[in-house]
């Protein structure tokens, strides 16, 4: 269970490291920002 | 080692979630006033669920206290604990490409996914063995 719990938590960081070079990130996600909600900075 | 080694974690992540916890229940209050100007443009139903997970937080906090006094404790909390690390950290990078929460957080988003899921491994693999078992 302990290792099991290992890869799916190792799976998750590596596609945390992964998401700027995936397709998704490049698409230019600020294109996708709702009309309402406000920039913090 | 390994003992000591989760007794400061769950001390540490603790009384940071306490702290957190206190501070987003204050949050709530500070809005009320006539006039607030609040850090987060929150609104006023962000600002109830920021109240709603700061006693969460408080509770979850005071959890992994116990847990860092009492090795048995913290054996139990120590899974779920892990499992919730994770949910904070997943969406977080589900926020990071919808656009709304990048906006807001930018990689912040990825950076802050990674720690908990830092702490989450260190929940799974420092977890106190069992009563009778030396670890």
């Amino acid at each position: 269970m302990r290792y099991l719990a290992t890869l799916l938590l190792v799976a998750l960081f590596a596609l945390n490291l992964w998401l700027p070079s995936s397709p998704l990130g490049r698409r230019g996600n600020e294109r996708a920002v709702r009309a309402h909600v406000p920039a913090l900075w | 080692m390994r003992t000591g080694a989760f007794r400061a974690l769950a001390a540490l992540t603790g009384l940071l979630f306490v702290a957190g916890g206190a501070a987003l229940f204050v949050a709530f209050f500070a809005y009320q006033r006539p006039g607030s100007e609040p850090l987060l443009p929150m609104g006023p139903l962000g600002h109830y669920f920021a109240a709603f997970a700061g006693c969460a937080l408080v509770g979850w906090g005071g959890a992994l206290l116990a847990g860092a006094r009492d090795l048995a404790t913290g054996r139990g909390i120590a899974p779920m604990t892990a499992v919730a690390l994770a949910g904070l950290a997943l969406y977080r990078m589900l926020g990071w490409f919808m656009g709304d929460y990048y906006a807001l957080m930018g990689d912040l988003l990825r950076v802050e996914a990674a720690v908990f899921l830092v702490l989450a491994l260190a929940f799974v693999w420092l977890r106190p063995a069992p009563a009778g078992r030396i670890s």
